[in-house]
């Protein structure tokens, strides 16, 4: 009879742990990482006796946490690749914003001018309709003005996000490694017992990890797991390697570079991160560099293209035109690095084979080399260099001034720092040279302004087959192509996540009305269990009474 | 054996479900609220760069548009110019015939004298008038100043040859107006082919009748004489004095050669002699200033009164080839009104094309917009009460 208070009192605080079990997935409903657990029994073995083999309860074996680690392993992957995208749709999308608008966009102001343009055209020794021209001239530099700055804005937000990322990263890093740690020393501790809450925290620590940047992991025997970031240790057990960020040699913008590692040993971490530090990085070179280029390329384009006009004509007071717009150039800087003294003096060469692409001038000690870092491709120099014959490339000249030591390199942005450049270098109306050469003071010839309001519909850029509207219409098209691209792969990256989620969950998710089942069903038995040792006190005690007599 | 669902996952999917479904609706409301179909050009690349060349075309036909009410102003202003010129050269017309009548004397002469020379003077204001702006109709592209002076029967042009172009289509460009010296230093004297004069040194009574070419095929524009050899016989000689023709004078009989016919009248005196030659450039202001030279000089004999009338004749030749030429002017400022209105109507309807294929790449369909707002609404209440009802299931309801 003892037995069955045994078997009872076993059963009693079996269904106990499992209705607190129960009671814990209950709590951890929406607990965001928690697994749900379950409580193992197993009937206990029994005592021989000479009728045979007589159960002696049941036994607890231990909490199981019901988890897939393959499913983890690609939510780690949907985490990086939802990082990644969202963040490079909500650059594209900004940009293809400021490109669309139309008050922000170009479109308005470039048909704005030309219309000025044309009005001069028509009305060439009219003092109202030049002063509307250099107007319209100061209302379209300034949107190109604008339109750069607002890509600069861009530019120092995704930067300081970099930052932050970059801490959010080694702070993560860092849980994962204490993680590590205690999930180690408890797995030493108690064999065969996991510790649950601690391992729903770490996986939860690497998904937030991996959606801020890319990662790969390594289970070990000891229970720690090593996390890698693009083939880099960032963990390894309880140690941690931080990520720190640089400024990119040469830039101005306030450009960031990632390294792993800090100091001398710094490696710059490479090729597609994931992550939104990833998408970060990405959409600088996927989104802003191209807007930037092209953008700066129709600046370019139309500065020189008018200038050009306007030196050729004669202006109201009898003089040969000068500059419409401040003539534009492209921007190099000298790497920080560089030992020599040399610096570059760029022009435009011809702005038809313009690429819009940033440029890296480099010399190694005997020759200069030009490689385009947009394709990452080497490009082929013309000339020497020198006033008379300056290097030129892809519609680019260059004079090198001063010396130059081996390993020097210089950042040379072709085109993407013009249009913030861009201003009308003319206030005086009468300096319009409306009238061809030859015409005397106060000559009410438009031969030159005709050929100026051409300019709307000539080809200008792209070897001559693009006009500045087409041109900048397919800048819009293009950066409104990438937004679309970068939304659908958005989109579509947060279905897998949601998808590969209810898979999760599927597994590993509390259902509230299971969980209702399994307490009743857990109560019934705890009920039952209380029943039995009701019994076996009944069943004592009518022993007792017999004895008693 | 089916998928288990996490009640999380149920309750976060049934919220999607309802955010996507607003999300499409708050997109259908901006279309239908911008009129717009794309918001930007990430939701259709295409279609917006398209409608970004189409706005461009538009603006540049809307300005096409405006240059030509801008040359059309001014070729008005030109017609309403020419045609005060013309006024006054038919005024003068009529001065000179009256001037030129038998019954006129000296004294009674100078009255109309008078009149021309202030009609003169009108004739230069006109050339000299400007557009309202400052900028002076008959001076070229050097429209600075007024043009025109006239003094001490010279007359001087200040302004140049060239005429403005203005675009008023795509490719098509229409002269704005016409220079000064097109205009007024550009006639053509004598009957438009040759001029026909009587010699100063003429003694008879023979006057011009008409002069007028009957075979242009003819016609080798030289210089000829017709010399009275008596009262009665002609002979005509060309400028290298080979004879060309000869015959017998009779008054009112045409004298014809080379294709052309001059017909004299009156009572010829040997050595008598008219010229024909082709006839030079002159400019309309002096054309009437010739004009009074001739009725100024005082006449008393017979043979003066010839001489005049002979003069006289000439004079108006001249003024009616002014008139010619003016009217042809006007003629070919008519033209290009008309050129213009011809490329302002054939813009109207490309401008109404463009508006269309511009239409239908932004504008939003509203017809498909409103009965897809219809239909997105209708799913985000089903999305709602599905959320609500399977929401409110519970199995711990049942647990009492």
């Amino acid at each position: 009879m003892a037995d069955l208070f045994s078997i009872g009192s076993s059963a009693l605080l079996a269904y106990s742990n499992a209705l607190a079990t129960t009671s814990n997935n209950i709590a951890n409903v929406n607990t965001p990482g928690y697994t749900r657990q379950r409580l193992e029994l197993q009937s206990r073995v029994g005592g021989f006796s000479g009728d045979g083999v007589v159960g002696t309860g049941v036994e607890q074996v231990g909490i199981q946490r019901l988890t897939d680690q393959f499913i983890n392993a690609r939510l780690y992957g949907d985490a990086s690749g939802v990082g990644r995208e969202g963040i490079f749709s909500t650059v594209a999308g900004r940009v293809d914003q400021l490109l669309s608008d139309p008050n922000t966009g170009l479109s308005g102001a470039l048909s704005n001018f030309f219309s000025a343009m044309d009005a001069v055209s028509a009305s060439p020794a009219d003092p109202a309709a030049r002063t509307a021209l250099i107007g319209a001239a100061n209302t379209l530099a300034d949107r190109f003005n604008q339109l750069q700055s607002a890509f600069g804005g861009i530019e120092t937000e995704i930067s300081a996000r970099l930052t932050q990322d970059v801490t959010d990263v080694n702070a993560q890093a860092q849980k994962i490694a204490d993680l590590n740690q205690r999930i180690a020393l408890a797995q030493a501790q108690t064999p065969g017992q996991q510790p649950n809450e601690l391992l729903d925290q770490r996986e939860q620590a690497i998904t937030e990890l991996a959606g801020k940047i890319g990662v790969t992991t390594l289970a070990q025997d000891d229970g720690s797991i090593n996390v890698f970031v693009s083939g880099h240790p960032l963990v390894l057990g309880g140690a941690v390697t931080q990520l720190t960020t640089a400024a990119t040699p040469g830039d101005s913008r306030g450009r960031l570079d990632v390294y792993f590692g800090s100091g001398a040993s710094a490696v710059p971490l490479k090729g597609q991160l994931g992550g939104e530090i990833g998408g970060l990085v990405d959409s600088r070179t996927g989104v802003l560099d191209p807007a930037e280029g092209d953008l700066g390329r129709v600046a370019a384009g139309f500065t020189q293209q008018f200038n050009q006009l306007q030196a050729q004509g004669i202006d109201l007071t009898g003089a040969a035109g000068t500059n419409f717009f401040a003539s534009l150039s492209p921007q190099t800087q000298a790497y920080g690095s560089n030992t020599g003294s040399a610096t570059i003096a760029g022009t435009y060469a011809n702005v038809a084979q313009l690429t819009g692409h940033d440029y890296r001038l480099s010399y190694d000690g005997a020759n200069w080399s030009l490689t385009d870092l947009a394709t990452r491709s080497a490009v082929t120099l013309s000339g020497a260099g020198t006033v008379g014959n300056p290097f030129t490339a892809d519609g680019l000249s260059f004079v090198v001034s001063g010396s130059a030591s081996a390993g020097d390199s210089y950042l040379v942005r072709s085109t993407s720092a013009a249009a913030g450049q861009m201003a009308v270098a003319i206030s005086d109306p009468a300096k319009i040279a409306a009238a061809a050469i030859g015409s005397g003071a106060n000559s009410s010839d438009n031969t030159n302004a005709r050929l100026m309001a051409a300019l709307r519909s000539d080809g200008v850029l792209d070897g001559g087959t693009a006009s500045l509207s087409q041109a900048y219409a397919s800048l819009v098209a293009a950066n409104g192509t990438t937004a679309q691209q970068a939304k659908f792969r958005s989109d579509a990256q947060t279905a897998i996540q949601t998808s590969d989620a209810a898979q999760r969950d599927s597994v590993s998710g509390v259902n509230l009305d299971e969980e209702a089942a399994n307490m009743v069903r857990f109560q019934q038995a705890y009920q039952a269990a209380a029943q039995i040792i009701a019994t076996a006190n009944a069943a004592f005690d009518s022993l007792l009474a017999a004895l008693r007599r | 054996m089916s998928m288990r669902i996490g009640t999380a996952t149920l309750a976060q999917q049934g919220i999607t479900t309802i955010l996507d479904q607003q999300s499409r609706i708050a997109r259908i409301q901006q279309q239908i609220s911008s009129g717009h179909k794309d918001a930007s050009a990430a939701d259709n690349p295409a279609d917006f760069a398209a409608a970004i060349g189409f706005d461009q075309a538009l603006a540049q036909l809307d300005r096409f548009g405006k240059n030509g009410d801008v040359v059309a102003n001014r070729l008005g202003l030109e017609d309403n110019a020419l045609s005060q010129v013309n006024d006054t050269l038919q005024r003068i017309r009529e001065l000179a015939i009256e001037a030129n009548n038998g019954t006129q004397d000296n004294v009674s002469r100078q009255s109309t004298i008078a009149e021309l020379k202030s009609r003169l003077q009108q004739l230069v204001d006109v050339a000299n008038s400007d557009d309202g702006q400052g900028r002076f109709l008959f001076a070229g592209t050097n429209d600075g100043a007024p043009p025109f002076s006239f003094a001490a029967n010279v007359v001087n042009y200040a302004g140049n040859a060239n005429t403005r172009r203005i675009d008023v289509g795509p490719g098509t460009s229409v002269a704005d107006g016409d220079d000064g010296q097109s205009v007024f230093l550009n006639v053509t004297t004598g009957n438009g082919t040759f001029a026909a004069r009587a010699a100063s040194t003429n003694t008879g009574t023979v006057l011009l009748k008409s002069a007028a070419v009957v075979d242009s095929t003819q016609w080798d524009a030289g210089t000829y004489a017709i010399n009275f050899t008596s009262p009665t016989t002609y002979e005509v000689r060309d400028s290298g004095n080979l004879l060309v023709t000869s015959g017998t004078y009779a008054a009112g009989q045409a004298v014809t050669f080379r294709g052309v016919s001059v017909t004299l009248e009156g009572n010829a005196m040997t050595g008598d002699s008219f010229s024909v030659a082709p006839g030079s450039t002159s400019d309309v202001f002096s054309i009437v200033q010739n004009l009074i030279d001739t009725l100024n000089v005082p006449q008393g004999s017979v043979a003066g009164e010839a001489a005049r009338h002979n003069a006289m004749y000439g004079a108006i030749e001249d003024i009616d080839r002014a008139l010619d030429h003016i009217v042809n002017t006007r003629a070919s400022v008519g033209a290009r009104v008309n050129e213009v209105k011809d490329a302002q109507s054939s813009q109207e309807s490309l401008s109404l094309q463009l508006t269309q294929s511009l239409s239908d790449v932004r504008d939003t369909n509203f017809t498909q917009a409103v009965s897809q707002l219809q239909l997105q609404l209708t799913a985000l209440q089903a999305a709602q009460q599905s959320f609500v009802k399977i929401q409110g299931l519970s199995l711990f309801d049942y647990l009492r």
